[in-house]
C-alpha cells in the first residue's frame, strides 16, 4: 500500500436506492495527476467526496498514504478539495479565504501571512488580496479556490470539475497553468471532470467511469488508442463506428461483414469466434480521403459523399455520408496539400489501414 | 398627524383634548419616572431580542438544514401559535406559570422546591411571554437566509479543518447577518411597544412603555400625554432602524 497516495478497495456507495459508486477499486500513485472522467451521474463526484471524507462508503475501504480512512473525519485527512463552483466564502477577502485553513489549524499570524502571500503568488493573485470573491472574474475565483486548498500543502489535492465554469480560452490557459502548479507543488492531484479533452490534456492517468463503475484505467494515450468498449471509445474523442459480424479471422486480421454493402478489414489482438458481433471504431484523424478508388496501400476503401465541411483553424472536418444513414467524420490537417481538400457534394473514397480499425465486442 | 397635533395639546378636565399648544407633555417626559420606564422597556426589548436570537438561531438552522420533505412540517410547527389568538396564547401561560401551574406542580412533584415559585405577575413572566410571542418573527427571516447559504460552504469549511463550532461562528453566522438584523428589528420594535403581554403576565406591576401608553389613553384618558410618549418612542425606533440600516450596509459588498 505504501507507494500509493490513494487506494480504493471495493468501495460501494448508495444514494437512497440507487447505487452511486459500484464496487470501485483504484490506486493513485504519489505525485501523479489522476483524472476520473465520466458523464454526469456516473458517480465520479461521489468518488471524490468519499476520498475527501465528505461522504462515507457503505462498503469497502479507502486508504490514503497507506492509512485506512474509514474512521477519519475530513478535517483530519491530508486532503484538500477545490469545489465545483469554488465555494469561496463570500464575506471574506481573497486573503482571508486563503488563510482560513491555516487559521483553523492555529498557525501563527506571521506564518499565515508568509504562506498566504507565497501561495497567492503561485496562482498569480498577489496583487488582489483585499478583493472580495464577487469582485473577481471566474478565472480569478478559480485561482482563489486553488490557493485556498494548496496553502495547506495537502498530500492530495482533489478537484471537482475545476475548469467547468470557465470559457473555452480561459479553460485552456488554466489547463496549462494547473499542470505547472502541480509540477511545482508535487502533490497528487485527483481531478473529476466530464470534459474528455481536459482529462487527456492534464492527466498522467485517467479512469473512465460510467454508472458507478470504472470501465478503464490507463494513460490518456492508452485510453484513446485502445479503448476497452464502445462507450469508452465514444466518450473519449470523436469516433466513427459501424457494427458487424466477424466472418473471417486468421489470428491477426479479420474481416467484418456489415449490414451495409461492404465489409471491413481490421487487425485485432484478441481471439474472436466466427459470427461474433462486433463494433469497428475508426478515429476521424485516421481516415484518409481520396478523390478516386485507388487504394495506395490502404486496406479499406469505401465510397462516400461529402455532406458538410467545417474548419476549426488547424483542421478541416468533413462529414461523410457512407450508406443508408451511416455518417462518418474525417479530420484532415490543413498542413496537407490543397489537392486533399474537397467540397460539399463531392464523391470521395474513405480509406484507412486495417490496424487503425479497433474491433470491440461490447 | 392628528396624534402629532394632540401631543402638543392639553388634557381637558374630563379627559377631553383642549387645543391649547404647549410643550408640557414633552417636558413631563423628562421626569426620571418616565425615563426609567423608557430604560426598562429598552432593556426588556433588548433582552427579549437577544433571547429570541439565542433560541431562534439553532432552531432556524435546524429547519433550514432539515431534509426537504420535513421542512414544510417544521415551518408549520413554528407558525402554529399564530393560528390562535394572541390573547389565548398569552392566557395559556397562566396555566403554566401560576402557583398551582404546570411548572410549579412539576418541580414540587419532583421535590425540587417545597414552596411554589412566584413567576406569574413578575418581570420574568413578562420576559417569557415576550420571547415566546415573538420567537417566530426571529426564526422565519433566519430560516430564509440560512437556506440560501450553500451547503458546500460548510463542506469547504470542514475540508479546511474547521470544527462544527467554528464553521457556525466564521461562516454561517456572518452570512446570516441580513436575517439576524431583520429578525432583531422584527422582534425589537413590537416588544418595545408591547402591552398585552406585560399587562396580562405582569399583572399591572410591570410598567413598560406599552402599558404606560395604554394607561394614558384608556385609563387616565390623558390623550395628549399618551401621544407624546408614543412619538418619542417612534422617534427612538426610527433612530434605531437607521442605525441598523447603516450597519447592514457595512456587511461587505453585495
Amino acid at each position: 500500500m505504501e507507494e500509493f497516495a490513494v487506494g480504493l478497495r471495493k468501495v460501494v456507495k448508495f444514494h437512497g436506492d440507487t447505487i452511486a459508486v459500484d464496487d470501485v477499486s483504484l490506486d493513485m500513485t504519489k505525485g501523479e495527476f489522476f483524472s476520473i472522467l465520466g458523464p454526469s451521474g456516473s458517480g465520479k463526484t461521489t468518488t471524490l467526496r468519499l476520498i475527501a471524507g465528505l461522504d462515507r462508503p457503505d462498503q469497502g475501504e479507502i486508504f490514503i498514504q497507506g492509512r485506512s480512512m474509514n474512521h477519519v473525519p475530513p478535517h483530519q485527512r491530508p486532503v484538500n478539495m477545490v469545489f465545483q463552483n469554488y465555494a469561496l466564502f463570500p464575506h471574506m477577502t481573497v486573503y482571508h479565504n486563503v488563510a482560513f485553513g491555516l487559521q483553523m489549524r492555529g498557525h501563527s499570524v506571521t506564518e499565515i501571512k508568509s504562506q498566504v502571500g507565497e501561495t497567492l503568488e503561485l496562482v498569480k493573485l498577489h496583487e488582489k488580496p483585499h478583493r472580495y470573491p464577487t469582485q473577481l472574474s471566474g478565472g480569478e475565483q478559480q485561482r482563489v479556490a486553488l490557493a485556498r486548498a494548496l496553502v495547506n500543502r495537502p498530500a492530495i489535492l482533489l478537484l471537482d470539475e475545476p475548469l467547468g465554469a470557465l470559457d473555452q480560452q480561459l479553460r485552456q490557459e488554466m489547463q496549462v497553468e494547473l499542470k505547472e502548479i502541480q509540477a511545482r507543488v508535487q502533490s497528487t492531484f485527483v481531478c473529476v471532470t466530464h470534459h474528455q479533452e481536459e482529462a487527456l490534456m492534464l492527466s498522467d492517468r485517467v479512469a473512465v467511469m460510467d454508472r458507478g463503475q470504472i470501465l478503464q484505467v490507463g494513460t490518456p494515450q492508452e485510453i484513446y488508442e485502445s479503448p476497452v468498449s464502445t462507450f469508452v471509445a465514444h466518450f473519449i474523442g470523436l469516433s466513427n463506428s459501424v457494427v458487424g459480424r466477424i466472418s473471417n479471422y486468421d489470428g491477426t486480421m479479420c474481416t467484418v461483414m456489415t449490414p451495409y454493402r461492404f465489409s471491413i478489414q481490421a487487425t485485432t489482438p484478441k481471439d474472436h469466434s466466427s459470427a461474433e458481433e462486433v463494433t469497428v471504431i475508426v478515429r476521424p484523424e485516421r481516415v484518409h480521403l481520396s478523390p478516386g478508388p485507388k487504394h495506395d496501400g490502404y486496406d479499406n476503401s469505401l465510397p462516400a459523399l461529402i455532406n458538410k465541411v467545417s474548419f476549426n483553424g488547424g483542421e478541416m472536418f468533413y462529414k461523410l455520408d457512407l450508406q443508408d444513414g451511416l455518417v462518418w467524420t474525417a479530420r484532415v490537417p490543413m498542413a496537407l496539400r490543397p489537392s486533399h481538400r474537397f467540397q460539399v457534394g463531392q464523391h470521395v473514397y474513405v480509406q484507412w489501414h486495417a490496424d487503425h480499425g479497433l474491433v470491440l465486442t461490447h | 398627524m392628528v396624534m402629532f397635533g394632540i401631543s402638543f395639546a392639553t388634557r381637558g378636565i374630563y379627559g377631553g383634548v383642549e387645543w391649547i399648544f404647549s410643550w408640557n407633555n414633552y417636558i413631563r417626559l423628562a421626569d426620571p419616572l418616565y425615563g426609567n420606564i423608557y430604560l426598562r422597556s429598552f432593556l426588556f426589548a433588548g433582552l427579549t431580542t437577544l433571547m429570541c436570537l439565542v433560541l431562534g438561531f439553532p432552531l432556524a438552522y435546524a429547519i433550514a438544514r432539515a431534509p426537504q420533505r420535513w421542512q414544510p412540517l417544521l415551518f408549520i410547527l413554528v407558525l402554529i401559535p399564530f393560528w390562535t389568538n394572541f390573547l389565548v396564547r398569552t392566557y395559556a401561560w397562566f396555566f403554566i406559570l401560576r402557583a398551582d401551574g404546570l411548572i410549579n406542580s412539576m418541580f414540587m412533584g419532583m421535590g425540587v422546591i417545597s414552596e411554589p415559585l412566584e413567576i406569574l405577575y413578575t418581570d420574568l413572566a413578562v420576559f417569557i411571554g415576550l420571547v415566546y410571542g415573538y420567537l417566530p418573527f426571529m426564526v422565519v427571516p433566519l430560516v430564509i437566509v440560512i437556506e440560501r447559504i450553500p451547503r458546500t460552504l460548510e463542506e469547504a469549511a470542514k475540508d479546511l479543518y474547521a470544527t462544527a463550532w467554528s464553521t457556525v461562528w466564521r461562516v454561517i453566522l456572518p452570512l446570516s447577518k441580513p436575517g439576524i438584523i431583520g429578525g432583531c428589528v422584527l422582534v425589537f420594535i413590537p416588544t418595545l411597544g408591547a402591552f398585552i403581554t406585560p399587562y396580562l403576565l405582569g399583572g399591572g406591576r410591570s410598567m413598560l412603555l406599552g402599558t404606560l401608553i395604554q394607561q394614558e389613553f384608556l385609563v387616565i384618558r390623558d390623550w395628549p400625554f399618551g401621544a407624546a410618549i408614543s412619538f418619542v418612542l417612534m422617534g427612538m425606533v426610527l433612530l434605531a432602524l437607521l442605525v441598523t440600516r447603516k450597519h447592514a450596509e457595512m456587511v461587505g459588498p453585495s
